[in-house]
């Protein structure tokens, strides 16, 4: 924490968790369990119960959240956060890599994903980042109208510094595992996606792992068919989304290498070129600014208020 | 504590609406029925249908088919009745006939024929709720047996008007052939075969009947929500339909977990009916927000720009929140509509605590265009998760979910239990999505990434016996005559911490004996629907010569806040309530507000005196009604309704010391250094008192009624006592010698001295 970070001055009592009560074993409540054939560690519940594999992990302790006081949204990290990383903390990193058995060619790699890190960030803080939106191939004129279509039309509007929702896959996406069933065809679409543009630098994953979602993706789908009647529609999307990140691969280098960088969480990562780029501004400004804005464009379509700019007599 | 009555009004439950019709009259809505009774019921009345004429005579029980109860609801005659049906009936069949449902009541009937238990998986809008029990009782035939259909609903005001509904379509009158049962209201006579009832209803019959023999069929509806009484009449059914084979089970679900039904049922059949559902278009941000409500407030109003027409839903977690962001879309409207001819935006506001006649302003149509051939208006409803399942509002096209909502959480170890902001499941994420597919294709915003998520999100929202004390449902469990609670076959076993502390509070509260069973306290006190602390505490008042004045405190703890603090009057606000404050605490400032307003002076015109004084009316008169019910339940008990006389001065003294008898688990001790600073007795937790209490000294000893959980824990709704008191009523729990040495150790130690003296004392001049 910063010093011009808001202090939040708490006691932290003596034993929060009440450590002292979980791990006693004389409770009256300890005792009757006990007594009924339970033994700690062990699920309630029938004996043998036929769902038993679908019983989560708020059945073994109670479910824990965060207290959230804010609004911060979800997945977003405090803005504070990535330039808070304590000097000295990469070539720590480095020493513990080594400590837990990497090769020196591995660090070596490592150690320049955090430079390339390092980098981006100088130059996105020191000259305002361009942000681009793609806008398809070129001579590839059916895939860019589909693109099109694939984008949110809300995005139409855009320019005006209201970011709205904007159909887009990340490549951090394609690193993660265990989604669960639902999404599991995203995942390999992305991750085919990538491997066509393989224009970038991205570390070499598993063949064989690749392979096997693939296989699962399949079965995926046959299990599926009884959900057939959205199916169709969300193939149809994936294409275009698949199409999207093509592009957004190659207009948006310096977003991908960032997002690459597999040691951080990816939350983080999806931040980092933001965060240094946009500064915070108050929810009003931001509308007003935005009206601002359309105000000048509207102006701009009208010849009439255009000859008045260029004080031209018509 | 909170109020855990398992049919509360508030709303917060979940619950989802099945229309008949896409139509947007509020009429057609059978969860509106009871608005337009007038008009759906025709008081039709006549004899049991036993005649030998009667369309049911060709029935066989368990062997019909569709074409035969197509017949029967063909028929001129009413089967039940006796009677010719009426026009209405044969309208309301019509659009019965169209229902997603019907097309499947083949398949359905030969199901529910062979097996015992039947997973139904119906999705939204498929006419599950009214339809599928009517189609049982043309095939059970209950009345032969002299038994009865039973269909569980989570909501009371669900039970009441689809009830209502039912017997519209069935052309009865209803009370008699269809009925409700919902807590504190029996509408069924001795000729119902439909009853339409709470879960927690069904769940107390079972206490005193344990083989539900009244039934022949039981239909739990709604069962994804997994409410807390769902889930212990699923283990419970489960065991009961071991004993009786002639009992049916129907578990209706939407499509969520159905799998998992199929599964816990011992792989019952499943039966799926599709909804009618039209696609919806997701859409993630690009980048997480960084704050999700003013992103949520310019998500509307840039929908509301640039997008065709169609209401907007948007989802926020609580009162304040909602209230602060609908203001503000409506201002920032207003404005777009002066300055780019936008078209007219009406926001409404939804959430549990708002009074139901301002909750059904978000059924009114959307506004018109401002001229003709204008732009035309559109309505933004501002909701808690209500909106995601239990109700459902028509021509929502557009769905702004910024993925949070408040939860309850219960955290064994520290005992508390608090509604938390935390991020949905994506099953709920999912759910939200759908509510804007319901009249044609809509499309979703999510405002959050795609990433998040997969990655932020639990698949399932856990369900509720996950997340609360289980205090009461253990007494229930034991009242139900289930022992072996470690292996009681639920759907998801909650935590050993979560039992074992529910199990030590009842030991505690003398609900249970030292081997475990049920005492004759607890049996009395499993007859009210209270949390046990405060039935124990309502069943100990007569020792403290107060139960009419503990009566009324335990009803207004048992409803919303009464004080009301709006925001522009907060100074005005405080003046008035400490009219009634009493210095040694919050429970008997609401005790005097109470009787504030009970006084002649305020009945004369009590919407106008609650006005003047920052009271909400609506938690009064909710008080009111509790205790009357209450009261009911105390007189059956027989327990001595009795009052110490006001000019008496141990009259707050009495109430005070009958408050620990309830609350003697929920005390804190002030600490020495450290200012307002309190801790926890047995669980050491710091705590301060919330900023609302009117205590006016610093009390060494406070009982609370709730623990908040923010980033600073708050006691609130405190009252001053003294340790002499504490170890006097509950002596096991004040054991001095069980207590860690310390500042408490010491204080109690030092209480326990005065009262062996004063006992002395008392003895000695006895002599």
């Amino acid at each position: 924490m910063g010093l011009a970070a808001p202090r939040k001055r708490t006691k932290i009592s003596h034993d929060p968790n009440n450590t002292n009560w979980s791990r006693s074993t004389s409770g009256f409540g300890h005792k009757i369990l006990s007594s009924q054939g339970w033994t700690p560690g062990s699920f309630l519940g029938a004996r043998n119960a036929a769902h038993a594999d679908m019983f989560t992990a708020a059945s073994a302790s109670h479910i824990r959240v965060f207290v959230k006081d804010d609004t911060l949204g979800l997945g977003a990290r405090s803005k504070r956060e990535p330039l808070d990383e304590p000097t000295g903390l990469d070539a720590f990193k480095g020493l513990l890599g080594r400590l837990n058995g990497k090769s020196d060619a591995e660090l070596q790699v490592e150690q320049r994903k955090r430079d390339d890190v390092k980098l981006a960030r100088y130059a996105a803080t020191k000259w305002q980042a361009v942000r681009f939106i793609s806008g398809g191939l070129l001579a590839q004129e059916k895939e860019v109208t589909t693109f099109e279509k694939a984008r949110n039309p809300l995005a139409d509007a855009k320019e005006t510094p209201c970011r709205i929702p904007e159909v887009k896959m990340k490549a951090a996406n394609a690193t993660d595992n265990d989604y669960g069933e639902e999404v599991s065809d995203d995942k390999t679409e992305s991750i085919d996606a990538s491997e066509d543009s393989g224009s970038h630098n991205r570390r070499e994953k598993d063949k064989t792992d690749k392979d096997s979602k693939k296989k699962k993706d399949r079965k995926d789908k046959k299990g599926k068919k009884d959900k057939k009647d959205s199916k169709d529609r969300k193939d149809n999307k994936e294409k275009k989304r698949k199409r999207a990140e093509q592009q957004e691969d190659s207009d948006n280098p310096l977003q991908t290498r960032t997002m690459e960088n597999g040691t951080h969480s990816s939350n983080e990562q999806d931040q980092l070129p933001s965060d240094t780029v946009k500064e915070r501004r108050p929810p009003g400004r931001h509308m007003i600014r935005g009206r601002y804005i359309a105000q000048k464009r509207k102006a701009v379509m009208d010849e009439k208020s255009l000859n008045e700019i260029f004080m031209v007599k018509s | 504590m909170v109020d855990r009555r398992t049919d509360s009004e508030d709303g917060s439950r979940a619950k989802r609406q099945k229309m008949d019709k896409s139509g947007t009259d509020p009429r057609d809505n059978p969860y509106l029925a009871h608005m337009y009774a007038d008009t759906s019921s025709n008081g039709n009345s006549s004899s049991q249908a036993d005649n030998k004429n009667s369309a049911f005579a060709k029935l066989q029980r368990h062997k019909t088919t569709a074409a035969q109860a197509q017949k029967v609801e063909d028929h001129e005659i009413n089967p039940f009745t006796q009677r010719p049906f009426s026009n209405k009936y044969l309208s309301i069949l019509k659009t019965r006939r169209d229902l997603p449902v019907h097309a499947q009541r083949d398949e359905f009937l030969q199901l529910y024929q062979q097996s015992q238990i039947l997973v139904f998986v119906g999705e939204t809008g498929s006419g599950k709720t009214t339809q599928i029990p009517q189609f049982v009782l043309l095939d059970d035939l209950p009345h032969t047996e002299r038994k009865m259909v039973a269909c569980t609903q989570p909501r009371r005001v669900a039970a009441m008007s689809v009830a209502q509904r039912v017997a519209a379509e069935l052309d009865v009158t209803l009370g008699e052939e269809v009925g409700y049962s919902i807590r504190f209201e029996d509408m069924t006579s001795s000729k119902t075969v439909l009853k339409y009832m709470t879960d927690g209803m069904l769940l107390r019959e079972a206490m005193n009947d344990h083989e539900l023999s009244r039934y022949s069929t039981i239909i739990l509806d709604e069962a994804h929500e997994r409410t807390m009484s769902t889930d212990v009449l699923m283990g419970l059914l489960k065991e009961v339909v071991l004993r009786r084979p002639d009992l049916k089970i129907i578990i209706m679900s939407a499509t969520l977990d159905a799998q998992k039904f199929q599964r816990y049922f011992n792989d019952a059949p499943l039966l799926a009916v599709p909804g009618r559902t039209h696609p919806v278009e997701i859409f993630y941000t690009p980048e997480p927000e960084q704050d999700y409500v003013e992103a949520a407030i310019r998500t509307v109003l840039q929908i509301h720009a640039t997008e065709d027409d169609g209401d907007i839903l948007l989802f926020l977690t609580g009162e304040e929140e909602i209230e602060d962001a609908a203001r503000k879309i409506s201002l920032e409207g207003d404005e777009m509509v002066r300055e780019a001819d936008a078209g007219p935006l009406k926001v409404y506001t939804l959430y549990g605590s708002l009074p139901p006649h301002m909750q059904q302003k978000i059924f009114e149509p959307a506004p018109a265009a401002r001229r003709p051939g204008g732009r035309p208006g559109r309505k933004v409803i501002v909701s808690t998760n209500i909106a995601e399942t239990s109700l459902t509002i028509d021509g929502i096209v557009y769905v702004v979910d910024p993925g949070f909502s408040k939860q309850k959480i219960y955290n064994p170890r520290i005992r508390v239990e608090s509604l938390l902001v935390s991020p949905i499941s994506k099953a709920s994420a999912q759910q939200r999505a759908g509510r804007a597919g319901r009249t044609r294709p809509g499309k979703c915003f999510r405002l959050y990434t795609e990433g998040a998520f997969k990655k932020e999100l639990i698949d399932q929202t856990y369900p509720e016996i996950l997340r609360s004390n289980l205090s009461s449902t253990v007494l229930e469990l034991k009242k139900l005559g289930i022992d072996d609670l470690v292996h009681f076959d639920l759907m998801d076993p909650p935590a050993p911490e979560t039992l074992m502390r529910a199990l030590e509070e009842l030991n505690y509260l003398a609900c249970l004996d030292d081997d475990g069973n049920l005492t004759p306290l607890g049996r009395l006190a499993s007859e009210f629907p209270l949390d046990p602390a405060l039935a124990v505490m309502l069943i100990s008042s007569p020792e403290f010569y107060c139960s009419n004045e503990i009566l009324s405190i335990t009803a207004l703890l048992s409803v919303p806040q009464i004080f009301v603090r709006p925001a522009s009057q907060r100074k005005r606000a405080d003046e008035m309530k400490n009219l009634f404050a009493h210095p040694d605490g919050d429970q008997l400032t609401l005790l005097n507000a109470y009787h504030a307003f009970k006084s002649p002076e305020a009945q004369e015109n009590p919407k106008q005196w609650c006005h003047d004084h920052f009271l909400s009316l609506r938690a009064l008169q909710s008080a009111d009604n509790v205790r009357m019910q209450l009261l009911r339940i105390m007189e059956r008990s027989e327990l001595e309704m009795i009052s110490t006389p006001f000019e008496d001065k141990k009259y707050y003294e009495n109430i005070r010391r009958a408050l620990c008898a309830g609350f003697f688990m929920q005390v804190a001790k002030k600490e020495n250094q450290g200012k307002s600073m309190y801790t926890t007795i047995k669980d050491h937790q710091n705590v301060l008192l919330h900023p609302s209490t009117v205590l006016a000294h610093d009390a060494e000893w406070v009982l609370y009624n709730e623990f908040v959980l923010t980033t600073k824990n708050y006691i609130r709704t405190v009252t001053a006592v003294k340790p002499e008191w504490l170890i006097d009523i509950a002596p096991t729990y004040y054991d001095v010698s069980s207590f860690p040495k310390g500042d408490i150790r010491s204080s109690l130690q030092r209480a326990a001295e005065r009262l062996a003296r004063k006992e002395k004392m008392r003895a000695d001049k006895r002599r």
